[in-house]
């Protein structure tokens, strides 16, 4: 087990046992005072969850804009391959013609 | 006159369908090329789903009906001291907001990655109509297919090193456990040990296989994006009949992996291992890791 599972079942297991406190009391006071632990625990363990998704490759925006250049040059090349074809066809259909 | 002018129209024809089918891939290739990206779409974008789901769940906090949340709040009031009843209503109020925007926030990584592979197929939307002078930006496009292939591979090994919990389950099933230590007659604490431990197995035996489920659409998705790397890398040399075979393997290949088979982790080791591979021997790939932006654009262009 990493580090970092470790650290998740620490978190897990803080959670569970705080939440189970939670649902049990009647209290207002101490529903109070239990809400801020929960909130902050549940935030650890989505910002540690995410981090571990995050792995080696990150997309950015820069790759975000790359990926938008490419597809604004396939869409230029259709353009122009379509322009090409109607200029092509019509040499061929004066070529028949004349 | 009327000649010259025929000769130079035949001449253009001649010269533009020779030039064509240089400049770019057939019309076959760049449609296997389109379809290998929407198929990468939908195999990504069911594993991102599967994900989003579980990390909603080991983030969320069991659930209340409404008649039981009513029940709470009575109960709770009976606590509240007369100068605290607005802050009683105002914090029941704000508390559950708090909780709903902290559950909402645990996958949004994962919902705003939908959108990338979303723009990841839109690429080639156009390329069965302009495949013959695409060459070079499919060739670019490349550096993308391998991010995210990699970014799959890494979300199913990410899956198996850390499984996710389905949280919500285990609060209640630790309250059923302590409700059972509280009992007195020892057949009633009996059964109902036996009850929470018979609940304990079902959750164990759920919570693997919605892991192993996930896992599997990763590698679903790795599998797509490796067929598109590969199209993109031999797309000067494939014929269509190879370019069938390859994309007729990897749907074989796709629809072989499952969660089920006992076999998925191992599975993550070869992707894993094709991964490591790729990066040990192509610069493209070490720089796609390192993400070394000059080495990308310069090795892009010229792959």
């Amino acid at each position: 087990m990493d580090n970092d599972a470790k650290m998740l079942e620490l978190l897990g297991n803080s959670l569970t046992d705080l939440e189970v406190k939670y649902r049990a009391t009647n209290d207002f006071a101490t529903q109070q005072e239990l809400e801020p632990q929960i909130q902050n625990l549940v935030a650890q363990i989505t910002t540690l969850r995410k981090k571990l998704r995050e792995g080696p490759v990150i997309m950015t925006d820069e790759d975000l804009a790359g990926m938008r250049e490419i597809q604004r040059q396939i869409d230029a090349a259709a353009d122009k391959q379509s322009m090409l074809l109607a200029i092509a066809r019509t040499a061929a259909f004066i070529g028949m013609r004349v | 006159m009327l000649t010259i002018t025929r000769m130079k129209a035949v001449l253009l024809v001649v010269i533009l369908s020779l030039l064509m089918p240089t400049a770019g891939c057939t019309k076959e290739k760049a449609d296997a090329i389109k379809n290998a990206a929407e198929q990468f779409r939908l195999e990504s974008k069911t594993a991102l789903t599967q994900l989003s789901n579980l990390a909603k769940q080991h983030a969320e906090l069991p659930g209340m009906t409404n008649e039981e949340e009513v029940t709470r709040l009575a109960e709770t009031f009976g606590t509240v001291p007369p100068e605290k009843v607005t802050e009683f209503v105002n914090s029941r109020i704000q508390a559950k907001r708090d909780f709903d925007e902290l559950s909402a926030s645990a996958d949004e990584d994962l919902r705003k990655m939908q959108d990338v592979y979303d723009l990841f197929a839109n690429m080639y939307r156009s390329l069965s109509k302009g495949h013959f002078f695409a060459g070079s930006a499919v060739k670019q496009s490349k550096i993308y297919a391998i991010k995210l292939t990699m970014q799959m591979v890494h979300f199913a090994g990410e899956i198996r090193d850390h499984p996710y919990q389905l949280h919500s389950r285990h609060v209640l099933l630790v309250e059923k456990y302590k409700n059972a230590q509280k009992l007195t007659d020892p057949q009633q604490k009996k059964a109902a040990v036996i009850l929470a431990s018979q609940e304990l197995v079902q959750l164990r035996d759920l919570e693997t296989k919605a892991n192993q489920d996930a896992i599997a659409q990763c590698l679903k998705a790795a599998e797509s994006g490796k067929v598109i790397i590969d199209l993109i890398d031999r797309y000067s040399t494939l014929s269509v009949a190879d370019v069938l075979d390859l994309t007729r393997n990897a749907l074989a290949i796709v629809s072989d992996i499952s969660g089920g088979d006992p076999q998925i982790k191992a599975m993550i080791d070869r992707y894993d291992n094709f991964v490591k591979n790729k990066i040990a021997t192509d610069p493209l790939w070490k720089a796609v890791q390192d993400n070394d932006i000059v080495t990308l654009s310069n090795l892009a262009k010229n792959n």
